[in-house]
């Protein structure tokens, strides 16, 4: 049982600003010096070991994507579209953020890929437009968090396997939570909104001559998003080769049509692109490495043990599943948490009468809350680091989103109907 | 937690990791709790084995690596993998190499892989358990193969091994490499049309529930090794190494013994979930890939000749 | 001469990235238009990543774009704030000079670990850490002469 002890020399570190990923790494390199006859070169491997992960390989594509939609001003564009059908309410431009994610969330499987291509389109946008930016970054953040929730997602398809449930189940069970959470932020977004008094930034409907204008000029935007969704959708190709094919549309947008890109704001969103990965991928890594020790030392089949000898109720099983996981998910990353802990735990689900794919939504929707919750869930940290923004700054003006997002967990724990409604 | 006994000396049971990438309760899985139950209660419990499924410690190249630096580990990998470090055994991941299993195992008792498996010993890797019976590869499509000609045009995926991407392209499919965990959303929107592996594999993975078509063309007989470090077992008395060795062998055996059950039970049931067995002639299969044994310049000469010598 | 030399990373990591889209796009365009995937893709996709994230932290570096938590820090006065600020900066140093130790060793061992497709060794994988880790140490080095020159009074307090 080291393993506490290192994670304690983690949390010390933290406290004392030094980097996260220096950090997480410095108590890794302490577990091998310290409690274990394993060679320390390993260490390195498992930190390597994270970035040969291909699906990684969509992170950066989707925040050079965002960044260059918003330097070209395919973004503006977008926005004005979407401002034809919200403008009229409070707080539209957060709605839309919101609706935006919900429907990336059918179509890429990474909500570290969605937030960053979103945070850097529609965060500058919106502070133009007078929102503060940790808010509109907190907006951002909480509305990705959707993405692994609604059908397709990786998480749902582990779950499925793991738990010997049928995937379709999965993504049908998905469905009605997903909406759910997106339904909750944009009222808890409508009431900051209102309270802050972002008001709506037209007074009247548009008119059906405004509204074809506006289409009209950007039809090379609603091509990109046909592009993407479609792309994915429509059997061509995968969410980082999406990624990698939209940077193509945006920059023969931005030269040709548009022509207001020129060669200094590649070079400049390259750049961005990969201080941003950087930053966010290395404290991936460093996490990953501290999975492995985790795993060595049988972490989670210690955790499984004890929440299973709570078997006397199923809702307090629930309840106590679900602060272990909140916990251990601001540790671990969420799939590898799914792989090791549902086996141990899925006798005792069966036993207590709990429906296998109503539990597996439970734990995917907890997990996708530890994306945000302090100190390494990794959809705050990029979404932090893309939009300039305080941790402090995000836990405080994204209060009342978490709060909705607390709110989603409970429902979909203790109303099973959620996830069983469409489910045959 | 804190040593391992062997290496110090000291009394404590001795630890052994055993690390694969399928998930719990896959064929994998079972013959591994079968060895551990066997060599824990045939040692009195002095030899421990601690299962790492769904590739907790990393993947295969990194465990084996894990494993060559001195962890006490062992990972299940196969010749298709081992000949980055001993070209000559991928022959034995070729297709259509033999119809008859048991002839193949009889090649990892023969001389010529004595020899091969001392200059795995050099590199570092120590075989544990040498006749563990992966399954036979089938192929699970939207559309039905009888013949090469119907692999025209069909994206399949492989693992990321060149004698498969070989094979797979000989029949006339287009090889598509990519990590299994992608399959199932990859059939989902069509970016490929079938998945070839072992039929529980193909179960396990639920692929069945996008494509409906099972051709047992068999192309590939994959049998695996379990390896370690030489660097700790070397280290291990010849008793308890011994002692290691024998289970891992009825560990084997008892993996054979489960795939040929498996595969009959997987087969019911994926007819039962909707699933169209076809059984098409191999024939014509194994002369279109015929040409895949000609095309690695780095074997030794006259290699698919000396391997068809040992299997007659 | 010094700010040139700090462009040097910047300049490896954006070619890198460059590229990582430039292929992914290509395996599009190679698997529908000619039917005949890139294998390599996957193999070629890791090393870049590896190199971009390596290389791309030094940069990020410079400009002060690596994630903390400032919250208790920020709390207290500059002169102890500094003293933390050494002790910190000196252990992180230890941390990434060790860090570019094991990955020497670590590439160094991995001669006869090589992808499956291009046979490339692992060793151009495991280099970039090491490299960028010490590239990581000098900005370090840089932080622990600033809190110094406060401790001594002599340094602006930001
Ligand atoms: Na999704
Ligand atoms: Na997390």
């Amino acid at each position: 049982m080291s393993w506490p002890v290192i994670v304690l020399i983690m949390l010390v570190l933290f406290a004392l600003n030094m980097r996260l990923y220096i950090a997480v790494f410095a108590a890794v390199l302490s577990y091998f010096v310290f409690f274990s006859p394993v060679p320390h070169q390993i260490a390195v491997q498992r930190l390597i070991g994270a970035s040969q992960n291909m699906s990684l390989v969509a992170i950066p594509f989707f925040i050079l994507l965002g960044t260059l939609m918003d330097h070209t001003g395919v973004a503006r564009r977008l926005l004005r579209v979407a401002d034809l059908f919200v403008g009229k309410f409070t707080g539209g431009m957060a709605l839309t953020n919101i609706g935006l994610s919900t429907l990336l969330g059918g179509v890429s499987a990474s909500n570290l890929a969605d937030s960053a291509m979103l945070t850097r389109m529609l965060v500058p946008e919106m502070e133009r437009a007078g929102y503060n930016r940790a808010f509109a970054a907190a907006v951002t953040a909480s509305g990705a968090l959707i993405t692994p929730i609604i059908p397709p997602g990786i998480a749902l398809i582990i779950y499925a396997l793991v738990a010997d449930v049928s995937i379709g189940s999965m993504f049908m069970a998905g469905i009605l939570p997903g909406i759910m959470m997106a339904v909750l932020l944009m009222l808890s977004a409508y009431f900051v909104s209102k309270r802050r008094g972002y008001r709506p930034s037209r007074e009247q409907w548009p008119s059906a001559g405004e509204t074809v204008k506006t289409l009209a000029l950007a039809w090379p935007v609603l091509l990109l998003l046909v592009a993407i969704i479609g792309g994915i959708r429509m059997n061509v190709f995968t969410p980082t080769e999406a990624g990698a094919v939209a940077v193509a549309i945006v920059l023969a947008i931005g030269f040709v049509i548009y022509r207001e890109m020129r060669v200094e704001h590649v070079v400049h969103a390259l750049t961005e692109t990969f201080k941003s990965t950087s930053a966010v991928m290395l404290v991936i890594m460093a996490s990953s490495a501290l999975a492995w020790i985790l795993s060595l030392e049988q972490a989670a089949q210690q955790l499984a043990v004890m929440i299973t000898s709570f078997t006397a109720n199923k809702y307090v099983f629930l309840l106590l599943l679900n602060v272990i996981l909140l916990v251990l998910g601001m540790l671990i990353e969420g799939n590898a948490i799914l792989i090791v802990m549902v086996p141990l735990i899925m006798p005792t689900v069966h036993q207590l009468g709990i429906d296998p794919v109503h539990f597996g939504i439970v734990i995917i929707v907890n997990l996708a809350l530890g994306c945000l919750s302090p100190p390494v869930g990794t959809v705050m940290l990029l979404v932090c680091n893309l939009a300039k923004v305080k941790m402090s700054d995000f836990l405080s003006e994204g209060a009342l989103l978490f709060a909705a997002l607390f709110l989603s967990l409970i429902l979909v724990t203790y109303v099973p109907m959620l996830s069983l409604a469409f489910v045959n | 937690a804190f040593a391992l006994g062997s290496l110090t000396g000291a009394n404590a049971a001795t630890e052994i990791k055993i690390a694969y990438e399928n998930n719990p309760g896959e064929p994998v899985d079972q013959v591994m709790h079968y060895w551990k139950d066997l060599l824990e209660k045939r040692s009195n419990g002095e030899i421990v084995l601690q299962l790492y499924p769904s590739s907790q410690l990393g993947a295969k190249k990194d465990v084996t690596e894990q494993a060559m630096m001195g962890m006490n580990v062992v990972t299940l990998t196969d010749v298709g993998f081992l000949q980055d470090y001993e070209p000559d055994l991928g022959v034995l991941f070729g297709p259509y190499l033999t119809d008859d299993p048991k002839k193949l195992f009889d090649i990892y008792e023969s001389d010529w892989f004595k020899e091969k498996n001392e200059k795995l010993k050099e590199a570092g890797i120590h075989v544990v358990m040498n006749n563990y019976l992966y399954g036979v590869r089938h192929l699970l499509a939207k559309k039905p193969v009888e013949k090469p000609e119907d692999m025209k045009g069909l994206k399949i995926r492989t693992p990321n091994n060149i004698m498969q991407i070989k094979s797979i392209e000989a029949m006339g499919a287009t090889a598509t490499p990519m990590p299994l965990g992608d399959v199932y959303p990859a059939l989902t929107t069509g970016m490929i049309d079938g998945v070839e592996n072992p039929i529980s594999v193909l179960y396990g993975g639920k692929f069945h529930e996008q494509a409906k078509y099972l051709s047992l063309i068999g192309y590939l007989t994959n049998t695996s090794l379990w390896i370690g470090g030489e660097a700790f077992f070397s280290s291990l008395p010849q008793e308890t190494l011994d002692m290691i060795h024998e289970t891992a062998h009825e560990a084997g055996v008892y993996s054979q013994e489960l795939a040929a059950k498996e595969d009959a039970k997987f087969i019911e049931k994926m007819k039962e979930e909707g699933v169209t067995v076809v059984e098409p002639d191999i024939g014509p299969f194994r002369e279109a890939t015929r040409a895949v044994y000609d095309q690695f310049p780095e074997w030794s000469p006259n290699l698919y000749q000396t391997i068809q010598d040992q299997l007659k | 001469m010094k700010a040139g030399l700090s462009r040097v990373p910047s300049l490896i990591a954006g070619t890198a990235l460059f590229g990582l889209v430039a292929i992914t796009i290509a395996s599009v365009v190679m698997r529908y238009v000619f039917a005949a995937p890139i294998f390599w893709l996957e193999e070629v996709s890791g090393l870049l990543m590896i190199w971009i994230v390596m290389i791309g932290a030094i940069t990020a570096e410079r400009d002060g774009q690596h994630l903390s938590i400032p919250l208790i820090m920020d709390g207290l006065p500059s002169r102890p704030r500094a003293v933390i600020g050494v002790f910190v900066s000196l252990l992180s140093l230890a941390v990434l000079l060790y860090t570019s130790y094991l990955g020497v060793i670590l590439a160094l061992g991995a001669r006869t670990k090589i992808t499956s497709i291009l046979h490339i060794s692992w060793t151009w994988i495991d280099l970039a850490v090491p490299v960028g880790a010490l590239g990581l140490s000098a900005y370090m080095v840089a932080h622990i002469v600033r809190d110094i020159r406060i401790i001594a009074g002599r340094g602006e307090s930001e």
